[in-house]
């Protein structure tokens, strides 16, 4: 027996105060009641064996007294709440795993999968036998309990009401995993799956040697058509321009005729009729999306309005790239190369200043140095160009000579600053020698040294190009403006290639501007406009959601919209994971729906005693 | 439809048995004249006011004849007997005479216990009957016993006086101890004049009361006993533990008061009262009880009804 209540010290301590309380009032009952009679003769006769001090009249009271007692006794038990402790061997336990991901929200006419689920997870629990108990957990890309491991119907009922559907890929070997993990060690274990096993494609499951694993499969439906990527980028060089791609597929066994409608920034961009054979994924890209600037939205209709199987999947979101303004210093003698390429982008606020003149501090968010070096590092983002030689330093970088004909004959291609860019034959006359640190990354290089390094000091970037442009065939070529673009790009962490969209369930990182992160009201808002907890880690946001939709980062007046699409899905037809499937509801094997809940009857006894006593004391039997 | 407005005397009786609350107000010697007028109804084509004798006498009545003796008043020999039977014959008629009435009220402590409280309702019959008597033009005395005489009132007549009996009955208190057989012979050895005797008692007596009655008996005076009764000498509403304490001697007794020992003692209260009435029926002593809740002119029409108290 074991106290789920009040523990055992509060219940002494409650049982000695109103236990004294109630023989300190019965103490006052024995004071007897005086009553004036007119004849006390008349009684004489009669009380020769009814003396109040007679053995019989002392046990009566100590009996009542007692019984006193023991009611309280058993009041204060009941808010105990006692348990029976329990013994292994006789209790059968069961993890019911409910799946909650985005294949369950399929329709099956008489209401979704998940419902249906939880309504064969009810009937499970109100079959559950006194010597039962379960474990409620809900199951998507991770299982998380509900519940204790208990046979109190009301708490497990509570935590089925609990689970909601999610637009996540279900993990059902992860659900396993902690199923086992709970089931180690007890009596009788089991794993019972609520699910469709759409999301597994593997082997039939198995759990750990001494673990039941059986599933309640639902669901019927096997048809769907969804959205199974889109995306979004601005043009590198024309960022009022984006290009979308958007690919369906249709998982169903016959074609489908759906209608494709575009929605960017709360305006419709347009309608079209798609035809997707079964099977088939199909890809189609806008290549010249203008006139949004935030968000676009993607939705999937069956033409003739029929309404399908799995609806999560038929609505996509995308956002595109901020599009900042950016203040550049060129601090220069003069450039032609470098004006014109800065002159590319109109989001560019370009302002030229002779070394001679430039004062060490500045504005700008961004400074680059043709051909000299400041005294000082400055404190925003710079570029530094270098010049011919002999120069001691060019930016951060240490100069220890030269470099004669030098070419890139490394290139660190998945780098941001070479994106689009191609730098493979560019001749250079010379370059200067340099030393870089650890940190620094190393972008292109020769084989006598660094020509092209990335990296912060102090936290703030810089790009060093260890050779004079003028003196080098690059300025003629399209990756000369893209790599100062490149540069200054990933100064103010914006994107020109495909936004990559969050999907539910997966994990992500987003960048933060400096703004973003020192500000004390970032929020965090869900498509439904509840506000959320977001983890920052490394100057970056964790994104680990469960919904798709639009999200929203806010802070001060400022909002950023981002995107998270639902989790993939594969299939949707039904699936046995495992050897054991009830397709049907499969409860228990029968056993006695006894609830062990001894203070209700702990209660009724009390007031068992209390009727006996009031029917007794009003027909004079135990006056 | 008009409802009494009036309180019925039952109503009005005090907790307190020494509480001098106006027992005999308007009201009440309102309901004194109805009684007794009723009373004249039982007796309705008697004569007013007169009780007889069962000595013949000079009254106006004829009651018998007998054979005329030397001496006799030859007044009073019937002649037209004589005409016919030729024997002497003396005509007989029964003499008046006042009767005597009194009205004997236990005072002791016992009366005085309950609520309502037997001396209350015992001053109010006694008040009651003793007007009824005064109406009849008979000569009427109240008495109040303890262990003995305690008041008295000495005989008055005529119905004028019964302010006097009011009076005297607003003053009578309930304390002492009862001892009935010593307040009969006191009463015998004062009062010569044979008459009714009422005695308004609870007869709780340790003595008992067949000596009273038999010393009423035996000085040729007509006893009639009213037993008054309450809820708590049936032990009514007695139970759990209780501490007895006895109204005339103080005496006190711890009892746990349960079903079967109120059982026995109903029994033994029942039995009381049985001999009492087995007495009362051997001796011919008329006996009424009543309650102290039962109402009080049907109370007092009863025992006019079924008593003979007055013809």
């Amino acid at each position: 027996m074991e106290l789920t209540g009040l523990s055992l010290g509060q219940l002494l301590a409650l049982f000695a105060g109103t236990g004294a309380v109630t023989t300190a009032l019965y103490l006052l009952k024995l004071r007897r009641r005086t009553v004036v009679v007119p004849f006390v003769a008349l009684w004489g006769s009669l009380l020769a064996n009814k003396q109040a001090t007679s053995l019989f009249s002392r046990l009566k009271r100590l009996w009542s007294l007692l019984l006193a007692l023991l009611l309280i006794a058993l009041m204060a038990l009941s808010l105990g709440d006692p348990r029976h402790t329990e013994r292994s061997g006789d209790l059968r336990h069961y993890v019911l795993l409910v799946d909650a991901g985005i294949t369950m929200q399929t329709d099956e006419g008489d209401g979704d999968r998940l419902r249906l689920a939880i309504d064969q997870a009810r009937s499970f629990v109100d079959r559950l036998g006194s010597k039962d108990r379960a474990l409620i957990a809900q199951m998507d890309r991770v299982a998380t309990p509900f519940s204790a491991m208990t046979n109190d119907a009301a708490q497990l009922n509570e935590a089925l009401a609990s689970i909601t559907a999610t637009d996540v890929r279900t993990d059902i070997v992860a659900g396993i995993a902690l199923a086992q993990d709970v089931l180690r060690g007890k009596s009788q274990p089991e794993i019972v799956l609520l699910t469709d096993g759409a999301s597994y494609d593997g082997p039939p499951l198995q759990a750990e040697q001494g673990i039941a694993l059986r599933q309640l499969r639902v669901g019927k439906a096997s048809t769907d058509v969804g959205i199974s990527a889109f995306a979004v980028r601005r043009f590198p060089l024309d960022k009022t321009r984006s290009e979308l791609l958007v690919e369906i597929r249709n998982l169903g066994e016959k074609d489908e005729t759906l209608e494709l409608k575009l929605t960017g920034d709360s305006n419709t961009i347009d309608v079209q009729r798609v035809e997707v054979a079964a099977g088939q994924r199909k890809r189609l890209v806008y290549d010249n999306i203008t006139g949004v600037d935030r968000a676009l939205e993607a939705s999937l209709s069956h033409i003739d309005r029929r309404v399908d199987a799995l609806a999560a999947n038929n609505r996509a979101f995308a956002t595109l790239p901020e599009r900042n303004r950016l203040r550049v210093l060129c601090v220069t003698e003069g450039n032609r190369y470098l004006e014109a390429a800065l002159l590319l982008d109109e989001y560019l606020e370009v302002d030229v200043v002779n070394p001679g003149a430039f004062s060490g501090t500045t504005t700008h968010d961004v400074v680059i140095f043709d051909r000299n070096t400041p005294a000082a590092l400055p404190s925003v983002p710079a570029v530094y160009v270098a010049g011919a030689p002999p120069q001691a330093t060019v930016g951060p970088l240490e100069v220890t000579g030269t470099i004669e004909r030098p070419y890139f004959a490394k290139l660190s291609r998945e780098h941001p600053l070479l994106r689009h860019v191609a730098l493979g034959d560019v001749n250079i006359a010379s370059a200067l020698k340099v030393t870089t640190e650890r940190t620094d990354t190393v972008v292109g290089a020769d084989t006598q040294g660094p020509l092209l390094v990335a990296g912060e000091r102090a936290g703030i970037p810089f790009v060093v190009l260890t050779f004079d442009v003028t003196q080098s065939d690059l300025p003629l070529r399209v990756a000369w403006p893209m790599l100062l673009l490149n540069a200054l790009d990933s100064f103010a962490s914006q994107q020109v290639g495909y936004v990559d969209n969050y999907r539910a369930g997966e994990r992500g990182t987003l960048a933060l501007t400096s703004s973003e992160l020192s500000s004390s009201t970032r929020e965090w808002i869900d498509p439904n406009g509840k506000p959320r907890s977001l983890a920052v880690a490394d100057n970056k946001a964790i994104v680990d959601v469960n919904e798709a939709g639009l999200y929203t980062l806010r802070h001060g007046d400022h909002e950023r919209r981002i995107a998270v699409n639902p989790g993939v899905v594969g299939a949707i037809s039904p699936r046995d994971v495992c050897a054991t499937v009830d397709v049907a509801k499969g409860p228990p094997p029968a056993a006695p729906p006894v609830r062990e809940q001894p203070w209700s009857y702990l209660l009724m006894a009390v007031l068992a005693i209390l009727a006996v006593e009031w029917f007794t004391f009003h027909r004079r039997w135990t006056v | 439809m008009t409802e009494r407005s009036t309180p019925r005397p039952t109503d009005r009786l005090p907790h307190d048995p020494n509480e001098r609350d106006d027992l005999f107000d308007e009201a009440f010697q309102k309901r004194l004249e109805y009684l007794a007028i009723v009373s004249r109804r039982i007796v309705a084509g008697r004569n007013r006011a007169d009780r007889r004798s069962k000595r013949t006498g000079g009254g106006v009545e004829f009651a018998d004849h007998r054979q005329y003796s030397p001496g006799d008043d030859y007044r009073f020999l019937d002649w037209k007997v004589y005409g016919r039977l030729g024997r002497l014959l003396l005509r007989l008629y029964e003499e008046e005479e006042d009767l005597s009435v009194y009205v004997l009220i236990d005072s002791s402590a016992s009366m005085g216990v309950g609520v309502p409280n037997k001396l209350a309702f015992g001053k109010k019959l006694a008040a009651a009957l003793a007007y009824i008597g005064l109406s009849h033009l008979d000569r009427v005395s109240v008495i109040t016993l303890r262990d003995g005489l305690a008041a008295r009132l000495p005989p008055t007549r005529s119905k004028g006086r019964i302010f006097r009996v009011f009076d005297f009955l607003r003053d009578v208190r309930a304390e002492g101890t009862t001892d009935l057989a010593r307040a009969a012979r006191a009463f015998v050895a004062q009062n010569k004049r044979r008459g009714v005797v009422i005695l308004i008692s609870d007869l709780f007596d340790p003595a008992g009361f067949e000596t009273a009655l038999n010393t009423l008996r035996y000085a040729k005076f007509e006893p009639y006993v009213i037993q008054l009764t309450s809820a708590i000498d049936r032990g009514d509403n007695l139970y759990g533990d209780v501490l007895f304490v006895d109204s005339e001697t103080g005496e006190q007794r711890e009892v746990t008061v349960t079903a079967s020992l109120l059982d026995q003692y109903k029994k033994a209260y029942a039995a009381l009262c049985g001999q009492l009435a087995e007495l009362c029926t051997k001796k011919r002593v008329p006996l009424f009880t009543i309650d102290v809740m039962d109402d009080f002119e049907d109370a007092v029409l009863r025992m006019l009804r079924h008593g003979g108290l007055v013809r």
